[in-house]
């Protein structure tokens, strides 16, 4: 662990910039509203930029980037609500890059996300096993729940169980995965059930065994980087809000009660901060990865949804409007609060690994 | 934690701490928080104070002329601390940190060559004469007041809370010395002999039952001219620069992830539900991140790029788990809870009982967690006062 250095600066700087730009509150909710749900125009300039190549070794054109490096591009689509699977793909492109990059699917697949043409989502699967899917026989069956934006991929990676353990398939979307939307609280993300009723894997599927796992570690921690970005965006809205907002003649942000209520978002968005960076580092070290990552998920899960809930009510009236985004961020940081384990799961995680015993 | 790698001399310097712990070991009792010494220890404690500052273990972030390093690498202080914790060693007591920061700033030549020494020696033990009974977060109302006689300040009045009092040799006194000034401008800080005539040391019990802090009474105490730091009014300054130090000291607390394991095997041999192991897993999740803060803290710290909430963040962090994990053990280990050392059935010798009462003073010390608060939202976030 070190202070952040000036290259991640200017990584985050340079996200930020053109965020801030092409991924307006009215853009992000014209989208949502879209038919595609999918921000071409963005993916498109993301992908000039070479954000999906920062996931992709450079032997096969990519950058190159460490999973803290990923961690701040999914911070930064969280600041700004973006729902884009571009979180999605740089995990694909991780897992694939790191695990299969000698294999021709993998290699045509690392090449497509350094170019920008492959756009990937993830069949994570909840870990209390409400969902599954099954590969038999070079065949998948089963359905998994809560797949991002699966209507505009055209890869997906999905957790399957085997005889042999749990394997991950990257698969292309017209192999025959049959999607069906789900309806969530974030309107600004589409979630599907994806069905798989005896799809037959060919030369363009890649099957990594025991990657299974690190999908779902992967997952947790950038989806942990994306609510460290809507905390650290709720709070500064929050901050700017007090000094601006004025009753009884006063900026609210002199009254004490409101004070303390946005010192402790402050400390709870930091440890978001720290939690998050570490987990993304001990993937990147591949040690005590599982402690990390549920360490982050227990804290970052509850703490956006925290600083969301506490943000909304420092705003007041104002920020339960429909037109004002607070909500769009609450509605983000529960989703991703409760999604890919519950705190609580991660909680009996974590206690079985120091030293109790779980179940 | 575990990913915190450093370079090949950080760890050499890690080893170089390690053996000096098993050559100059103290056999002493390391002390949580605010406990001091007994009297009778005092003597081994200086020495082992003294051999760590004589080894180069401390003070090496001090003037290169005062025995610091020139190149001196603040990641070497956490060092320090890690290898004392792990190794259950005590670490110097006093405010010794306070004082060499005010002497350095402003402190006269002859100040620093008596004092800055016998500070390395472990020859003088501070203590710090800033609380008093109506000036606690409000420190600048204090009142106790000191009175130019010729070449001599004389002061009059009584400090509260003073950590360490009853075995200190020298304290760092703030006093008014300009009662018609504003109230943070009439404050000057002088430094007082604990043994000078009309200096009264009176133990405080605490909650606890412990009396680890004391009151000091000043009657007419003559200090010489030459006793003052700085010149008159400018206390304040001093007062905030030292007490900016001592918070950063503070990023290092111990970790408060080993009381949870306890409570995880507790929880094992009493065959706990779910509901209590994810408690204490969510209370490790909170215990890590504490020290990861903490941590990140002192590698900012070192690389200049602390912010000035980075320490009340990570106080306010540190002590309110700390508060937390001691009650929700009392209440997991259910009617057990409410027994104390020496009861022959006491749980894990009493500690969490223990930890129970003590974790409230430092929700309260070193400046209250509701000043803390205040400072991250006026000096860290820019709120309006």
């Amino acid at each position: 662990m070190l202070p952040p250095g000036d290259d991640e600066a200017a990584l985050r700087d340079a996200c930020r910039e053109v965020l801030t730009k092409h991924s307006t509150s009215a853009r992000i909710r014209l989208i949502a509203e879209s038919e595609t749900g999918h921000d071409a125009d963005l993916w498109q300039l993301a992908a000039q930029l070479g954000w999906p190549a920062l996931a992709v070794p450079e032997s096969f054109g990519g950058l190159g980037g460490s999973v803290t490096d990923l961690c701040i591009v999914a911070e930064e689509l969280g600041r700004v609500v973006q729902p884009s699977l571009l979180v999605q793909t740089l995990a694909v492109g991780e897992l694939v890059g790191r695990r299969a990059a000698d294999d021709p699917a993998g290699a045509a697949l690392l090449e497509g996300i350094a170019a920008g043409t492959v756009i990937a989502t993830w069949a994570v699967g909840e870990p209390d096993g409400t969902d599954g899917v099954e590969l038999v026989g070079g065949t998948l069956r089963g359905y998994r729940n809560f797949v991002p934006d699966a209507q505009c991929a055209t890869h997906l990676a999905v957790r399957a169980h085997t005889a042999g353990g749990a394997v991950l398939v990257v698969l292309p979307m017209d192999t025959g995965a049959r999607a069906t939307p789900m309806r969530t609280l974030d309107i600004t993300r589409r979630y599907s059930r994806v069905e798989f009723d005896d799809v037959a894997l060919d030369a363009d599927c890649l099957r990594l065994d025991g990657a299974a796992a690190n999908l779902f570690e992967l997952g947790v921690v950038l989806q942990c980087a994306e609510s460290t970005g809507v905390a650290g965006r709720l709070l500064d809205l929050t901050v700017a809000y007090a000094k601006q907002r004025t009753q009884f003649g006063r900026p609210i942000g002199s009254f004490q009660a409101i004070k303390h209520r946005i010192a402790d978002l402050l400390i709870e968005a930091e440890g978001c901060r720290v939690a998050t960076r570490d987990a993304a580092e001990a993937i990147d070290a591949g040690s005590g990865v599982a402690e990390a990552v549920s360490v982050a998920k227990s804290w970052v899960g509850r703490a956006a949804s925290f600083v969301a809930s506490h943000a909304l009510q420092i705003h007041g009236g104002i920020g339960f409007s429909w037109e004002h985004d607070l909500h769009l961020f609450l509605r983000r940081a529960k989703v991703n609060e409760l999604l890919l384990g519950p705190p609580s799961w991660h909680d009996e995680r974590l206690y079985g690994l120091i030293g109790g015993t779980s179940g | 934690m575990t990913r915190v790698e450093f370079g090949p001399e950080l760890e050499a310097f890690r080893a170089q701490v390690r053996a000096h712990i098993a050559e100059h070991h103290p056999g002493l009792p390391r002390l949580p928080g605010t406990r001091s010494p007994d009297a009778e220890h005092l003597p081994r404690y200086r020495r082992w104070c003294a051999s760590l500052f004589g080894a180069g273990l401390l003070g090496g972030d001090w003037p290169v002329e005062w025995g610091g390093d020139a190149d001196h690498d603040p990641i070497r202080d956490y060092i320090v601390d890690q290898e004392l914790a792990d190794a259950k060693v005590p670490r110097p007591i006093g405010a010794w940190n306070l004082v060499c920061g005010a002497l350095f700033a402003y402190g006269t030549p002859e100040q620093q060559a008596y004092y800055l020494p016998r500070i390395r020696s472990f020859d003088d033990l501070w203590c710090q004469l800033f609380s008093e009974p109506d000036a606690g977060s409000d420190l600048a109302a204090l009142r106790t007041s000191a009175v130019r006689n010729g070449d001599d300040w004389v002061i009059n009045g009584q400090k509260v809370w003073t950590t360490h009092a009853h075995v200190a040799d020298l304290g760092l006194l703030l006093a008014r010395t300009d009662p018609q000034a504003p109230k943070h401008e009439g404050i000057s800080a002088f430094i007082v002999d604990m043994r000078a005539p009309g200096v009264t040391v009176r133990p405080l019990r605490e909650m606890t039952g412990a009396s680890d802090f004391n009151e000091v009474f000043f009657d007419d105490v003559r200090l010489p001219g030459d006793s003052i730091i700085g010149a008159p009014g400018d206390g304040w300054p001093i007062t905030r620069a030292a007490l900016s130090h001592e918070r950063s000291q503070s990023l290092r607390e111990d970790s408060a992830t080993n009381a949870v394991r306890r409570l995880a095997a507790f929880a094992v041999d009493t065959d706990a539900d779910a509901g209590v192991h994810r408690n204490l897993g969510r209370f490790y999740a909170r215990s890590a991140v504490a020290d990861l803060l903490g941590m990140e803290g002192v590698l900012k710290d070192a690389a200049g790029r602390s912010r000035s909430y980075d320490a009340p963040v990570v106080k306010v962090l540190f002590t309110e788990t700390n508060l937390d994990i001691a009650t929700y053990a009392l209440d997991l280990f259910g009617a057990r809870g409410v027994l104390t050392d020496p009861d022959p059935d006491v749980i894990a010798d009493g500690h969490f009982q223990k930890a129970f009462l003590y974790a409230r003073g430092f929700t309260i010390s070193a400046g209250s967690n509701e000043v803390m608060r205040n400072l991250i939202a006026e000096r860290g976030l820019g709120l309006p006062k």
